[in-house]
């Protein structure tokens, strides 16, 4: 109880009030527009947080987060097109209803579910993360780097499409983290002599070149194609009425809780728990034949889900500081550049800190509704600006937030550098969570193995002999073994079904 | 995506090899992650392109061969090198004119032809950006020859 007073406390006054109204605003506009995703706006946004109180900032991006995923939905409805990778779930049954002429039921029932869903994982990260946090207590460099293990070993299942190419991109991105100097002796390492280069690659300049320069670059390679826009249908009323609520309930929970513990994994995402919660939700609806014909729970449970990972991703890095995804990281970013350390320490330094962003994310979710239903009056407008237009604004944003962050031209070239290597991995089908994910846990793996070693004299020994170190080793194999031996089964099975085929072929041939 | 690939597991063995080779001169503390990391990629790559052309048989019926869009790629780099060129012309010109300049030619490369709107964007945005960031944010952006 305490620790809601002590949260509210910091939350509670008018300005960190209207960055949370902003937050939300800037979010839901952004996550609406197709091609701008929730990652960029916070990409862009954690500059912006540079003079801010640590507490306003966090806040600011955490209703930018919950907004922007509830925005996704959207565009998902009225056009078809997922605002956000974890919308896509959403077109299934929301665009089919909005082309009944019901848009603005799907958009009402997608609003509700996103508030039940935001407000149920913040439930749990409020109490879940200080009990996680309060045994990370009690970690040494061995543990430690047994959880950055863990968080890499996560990076096999980020990818989505091919475990090869997100595997390559983690490899990437731990390269990419050893540049700067040795983190014991101060050797520098692939810094081409570059002063700039010693404390390493900056890491919001990289995530903003990233998500940002990526999303200009995408725009001028589509920017030849004919116009394809789609009409707008209109959206009328958005009260789906209290029957329906009722009837939606045990859905939103079966997505919430989903949502939620597909959050807290690392190396999971929104588009898996949106895509389980609509598959489980097909089975357990009565209606489940309809999915995909405009049914309400198709939309209830990918919306709920959604929004339920945002709470739950948000776990492992404020109770162990391992980012499981890509927001996380930016989380990171936004952290690191007020110069607080997340993980326990933060629980136990700047509780205020803390239980202010779980009190923010209450409250943004509660805004959700309203600012969400207000602007969807004008959603026509918003969703007619051109992107080309937008993608000039975007490209201002990039470069003016990177330099404001250490007025340093040099950033602006990790940024180029950065929306480039994004730009080449879109072409190539790599994804690039992985590479960010590595880039952040690289240096926290090498650091804390490299004290572990010096505190063991140079053994191995700590691996085995630590039972919490231990546990988490045998966790980290578990999890990267899973998805290695379910792909090599697979793959098993396509050349045995391949060689099966061609058999039969050869089989008929010959009768021939 | 063969080709896509190919290159792909290529570049992953070779950036893996010249991190190697580099390690070579540092102390064995020093060189152990950066070893590590680059044998990992190394083997990826190994792996990436034994699949590759293992499933060359199985793919060259169906591949669609991609017809490569020269003004695509034209579009692309230069976007790239108005960025390159802002990087370049901040110190120089200060902040608000390469602003200005960056978002006005981005639109008009994109293809965005309603020249009054661009020129409205840009200017609104640019200035608009400048004044946030000095009196709001506090940041000093470089004086240039004009402002």
């Amino acid at each position: 109880m305490s620790s809601i007073l002590m949260g509210l406390q910091a939350i509670m006054n008018p300005q960190t009030l209207l960055f949370i109204l902003a937050g939300v605003l800037i979010g839901f506009i952004i996550g609406a527009l197709p091609g701008l995703t929730g990652n960029m706006a916070i990409a862009l946004m954690v500059p912006v947080t540079f003079t801010m109180e640590p507490v306003a900032a966090l806040a600011f991006l955490g209703a930018i987060y919950t907004s922007s995923i509830f925005g996704g939905s959207v565009s998902a409805i009225l056009l078809g097109i997922p605002g956000t990778v974890s919308s896509m779930a959403t077109t299934l049954d929301g665009y089919p209803m909005a082309l009944k002429g019901k848009a603005g039921q799907a958009l009402g029932i997608a609003t509700l579910s996103s508030v039940f869903g935001g407000l149920f994982s913040s439930f749990v990260l409020m109490f879940f993360a200080p009990m996680l946090a309060e045994q990370a207590l009690r970690f040494g460099p061995s543990e430690y780097f047994a959880v950055a293990v863990l968080g890499l070993s996560c990076i096999a299942n980020i990818g989505g499409g091919s475990m090869t190419k997100g595997l390559i991109s983690g490899a990437l991105g731990l390269l990419l983290a050893i540049i700067g100097m040795d983190p014991q002796t101060g050797f520098p390492r692939f810094t081409f002599g570059s002063v700039n280069l010693l404390e390493g690659i900056e890491l919001v300049p990289a995530l903003i070149g990233l998500f940002g320069i990526v999303a200009i670059l995408k725009t001028a390679e589509k920017s030849n194609e004919p116009d394809r826009s789609v009409p707008i249908p209109d959206v009328g009323s958005v009260w789906i009425g209290w029957k329906m609520c009722l009837r939606l309930i045990p859905t939103w929970l079966r997505g919430s809780v989903i949502g939620t513990i597909i959050g807290i994994i690392p190396g999971t995402g929104t588009n898996i728990a949106t895509f389980l919660s609509y598959d489980m939700e097909k089975k357990f609806s009565k209606n489940g034949p309809k999915f995909g014909e405009g049914e309400p729970e198709g939309i209830a449970a990918p919306e709920s889900a959604n929004n339920g990972v945002t709470g739950g991703s948000l776990v492992p890095l404020l109770a162990l500081g391992v980012p499981g995804n890509a927001t996380s990281a930016l989380f990171l970013g936004a952290i690191m550049i007020h110069g607080l350390r997340v993980g326990p320490v933060l629980f136990s330094d700047q509780p205020e800190i803390v239980n202010g962003l779980f009190i923010s994310l209450f409250i943004s979710n509660l805004l959700m509704a309203p600012i969400g239903l207000f602007i969807l009056r004008y959603i026509k407008s918003i969703l007619s600006i051109p992107d080309k237009l937008l993608s000039g604004v975007v490209a201002a944003f990039c470069v003016t937030g990177v330099y404001a962050l250490n007025s340093n031209t040099f950033d602006l070239l990790i940024l180029i550098v950065f929306g480039f290597l994004g730009y080449v991995f879109y072409k190539f089908k790599v994804p690039t969570a992985p590479l960010i994910v590595a880039m952040v846990l690289g240096s926290m793996a090498e650091s804390n193995l490299r004290q572990a070693l010096v505190a063991s004299r140079g053994s191995y020994s700590f691996l085995y002999t630590q039972p919490i170190t231990l546990f988490i080793v045998l966790a980290s194999l578990a999890s990267f073994l899973f998805p290695v031996i379910n792909n090599i089964i697979k793959t098993k099975a396509m050349f045995k079904s391949a060689a099966a085929e061609a058999t039969s072929e050869m089989a008929v041939e010959d009768d021939d | 995506m063969k080709i896509n690939d190919l290159i792909l597991s290529t570049a992953s063995i070779i950036i893996g090899a010249i991190v190697i080779i580099s390690s070579l001169s540092m102390k064995a503390s020093v060189a152990f992650f950066p070893k590590l990391s680059a044998s990992f990629l190394m083997i990826l790559g190994v792996i990436l392109l034994a699949t590759t052309l293992l499933k060359k048989l199985e793919l060259s019926k169906n591949e669609k061969v991609n017809k490569f869009d020269v003004q695509k790629v034209i579009r692309v780099a230069l976007v790239i090198a108005i960025l390159f060129a802002y990087y370049l012309a901040i110190n120089f010109l200060g902040y608000t004119i390469p602003t200005f300049l960056l978002i006005f030619t981005i639109v008009y490369v994109l293809d965005y032809r309603n020249l009054k709107a661009n020129l409205m964007t840009s200017l609104g945005v640019s200035i608009g950006l400048y004044l946030i960031f000095t009196y709001i944010f506090q940041v000093h952006f470089p004086k240039g020859l004009f402002f």
